[in-house]
């Protein structure tokens, strides 16, 4: 992910036509994603649309896990507050100013992220992040299960979609169609910011500092601070990912703070692919899939989901994305030395 | 005129302290050398010269600057490079992505901006430039490589182009040769030769301090040598002189006498 110069220096014709292999995939899955209202009923809609969200969320996880290595356990909470300020915003009638409403979750998942961060990466051991973040996310589902005015453990329900209101225009996204294509673009945006913090000079410093924190600040990395703005910058991704959330699901719970959303990036990563960009999104539509598909087999479901898990880690260390690029990469391979024989037969 | 200077350094690891009071005074322009046996505290020096730990006591100045509890990378930033006894590179990036790095840093740092904010890829300045630095350390045909491909002794070479991407004004070497073949070290000696009279830019001298095993490179390369023993400075002084300093010959006395001797 991080050899781009070197892959420009070499110009190995099989490395170039890989990217472009996946480059078009991506294409074809966006727009398969943009096409999905016309596709498939509203259940499913639903599923993908919140699947949409959970991919950027889990994204902007990867981005503080694959490139800074800081493992979160609590980004759950941050997606929580995210949802929670979206509902209470559209419940106070501030719906028509969705976008700023988005703007002030985001500010506040970064927010707390910055809290958080000042005081867990002053100590440099992976575990005490993992716990510290663990147990305020812990925290704060029980706060909000116990805070009356945020309807404690029934959470906020009801919550109304948007209409934008632009002062000469409306946009009308009381639909679900609607609302489904401002969560694909919300979440293009998303993604592309993180793509550009991910693969520019910040994702260069971030993964210096992941490979070799020591020598990182020996070539004059401030590794605390981006270490820092790294975690604020996933902290804002999760809250913006939960305010686009709440009016999607249309309704928030303590839940949101709960392990189960913590602990989703983590498995997305897993299955999708450790490392890699496009890991989450891949680890979160496998795991729609794997849902979808099992949800009739009630018991035994989870079991399925884990031993695909399982098997998926341990036949490719690189999830999905990685096993993936090894195959192409092996096809490809096998490719051009064909051509390379057939090249050396016809002289 | 003094770059670096060294008053009082002690340093403890838990109950057992490893440097006892160390005085030096490193002038600009200078190789200078640090010689001692294994465990002499060698390592344990640069590291509270660097910042990678802090001195109990004692004070570093560096540039007219009491830098004795600022952090690496503040060090890094004002004119300090270094480079580790086993070489650390960044790994698993490229290898002129591993200079590209260290470039951008020091860019940044300086609040030089060559390319617009929204750039991802590094700009055509700074690509030109690590290719200068991997050439000048005879790497340029392996920038392609992935760091962890490269030999020992060329991760130690990237190393080097790494940090005279930050450039510095004194550059702090740990062990350059450790685990090189002869030939590589003649290479090594003949790098350092070459940055030194390149010098530090803006007209001013570049300064090296070195540790070393191999008394055959020290001996052809610094201007002054502190010999250190159990932590304790035992000597310090220029070549000649420390080759006939009674107590140096005593240290390295039996097994190590021989290494005192100048190369065949
Ligand atoms: N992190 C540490 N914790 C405890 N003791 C240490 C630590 N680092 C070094 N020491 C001890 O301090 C002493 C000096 O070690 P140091 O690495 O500075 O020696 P050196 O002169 O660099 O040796 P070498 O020639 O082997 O590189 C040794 O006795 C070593 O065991
Ligand atoms: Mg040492």
């Amino acid at each position: 992910m991080s050899t781009a110069l070197a892959e420009r220096h070499t110009g190995r014709e099989q490395a170039l036509s890989r990217v472009q292999i996946n480059r078009a995939l991506i294409a074809l899955a966006a727009l398969i994603v943009l096409l999905m209202p016309f596709l498939v009923n509203s259940g499913l809609l639903y599923l993908v649309g919140v699947t949409l969200v959970l991919a950027v969320y889990s994204v902007g996880w990867n981005v503080l896990f694959s490139w800074a290595g800081l493992a979160s356990f609590g980004s759950g909470g941050l997606f929580c507050i995210g949802a929670y300020v979206a509902a209470l915003a559209i419940r106070a009638g501030w719906g028509e100013h969705f976008l700023p409403v988005i703007a002030l979750a985001t500010l506040a998942g970064a927010l707390v992220a910055l809290l958080v961060g000042l005081v867990a990466l002053r100590r440099m051991s992976g575990i005490f992040l993992a716990i510290l973040t663990l147990s305020l996310a812990e925290l704060l589902r029980h706060v909000l299960m116990r805070v009356r005015w945020l309807g404690s453990e029934d959470g906020i329900p009801n919550i109304t979609r948007p209409v934008l209101s632009f002062g000469f225009f409306d946009i009308d996204l009381s639909s679900g169609s609607a609302y489904y294509w401002f969560l694909c673009v919300a979440s293009a945006i998303l993604l592309g910011i993180c793509w550009w913090l991910a693969h520019g000079p910040f994702g260069r410093r971030l993964l210096a500092v992941r490979h070799d924190i020591e020598r990182a600040s020996f070539i004059g990395i401030d590794v605390h601070r981006s270490r820092l703005v790294a975690f604020v910058v996933s902290g804002a991704i999760a809250g913006c990912a939960g305010a686009l959330y709440a009016p999607w699901a249309q309704i928030v719970t303590p839940d949101l703070a709960g392990m189960v959303k913590s602990t989703q990036p983590i498995l997305f990563t897993l299955l999708g692919g450790l490392h890699s960009f496009w890991g989450p999104v891949v680890g979160a539509f496998a795991f729609m899939a794997i849902d979808y598909f099992t949800r009739t087999l009630i018991g035994i479901q989870e079991v399925i989901t884990g031993g695909i898990l399982l098997v998926v880690i341990l036949v490719f260390r690189s999830g999905i994305a990685g096993g993936w690029n090894a195959l192409l990469d092996g096809a490809l391979a096998r490719r051009g030395l064909d051509r390379a024989l057939a090249r050396q037969e016809a002289r | 005129m003094t770059i670096l200077s060294l008053r009082g350094i002690e340093k403890s690891y838990g109950p057992i302290q490893v440097l006892h009071g160390i005085e030096a005074d490193v002038e600009e322009g200078e190789i200078f050398a640090i010689i001692g046996p294994n465990g002499a505290g060698k390592t344990t020096l640069f590291k509270v010269m660097t910042g990678e730990s802090y001195a109990n006591a004692g004070t570093v100045t560096f540039d007219g600057r009491d830098v004795t509890n600022e952090p690496p990378h503040l060090r890094t930033r004002a004119g300090m490079g270094r480079t580790f006894q086993v070489a650390r590179v960044f790994n698993p990036i490229g290898t002129a992505d591993n200079v590209i790095t260290a470039i951008e840093s020091r860019k940044r740092a300086q609040g030089v901006r060559d390319a617009p904010w929204w750039a991802i890829r590094p700009s055509v300045t700074t690509s030109e430039e690590a290719m200068q630095l991997l050439d000048g350390v005879g790497l340029a045909d392996k920038a392609a490589m992935v760091a962890s491909e490269l030999s020992h002794g060329d991760r130690k070479r990237l190393e080097i182009a790494m940090t005279l991407a930050g450039r510095p004004r004194i550059l702090m070497m740990d062990e350059p040769t450790a685990g090189m073949s002869s030939a590589d070290r003649e290479q090594i000696g003949a790098l350092i030769r070459r940055v030194m009279a390149a010098g530090a830019g803006d007209g001013r001298r570049m300064t090296v301090v070195m540790t070393e095993h191999d008394m055959s490179v020290i001996f052809g390369l610094a201007s002054r040598i502190l010999v250190m023993n159990q932590g304790r400075r035992i000597a310090l002084g220029a070549v000649e002189e420390i080759r006939n300093d009674p107590q140096v010959r005593d240290v390295y006395l039996g097994k190590e006498d021989q290494r005192l001797e100048e190369p065949a």
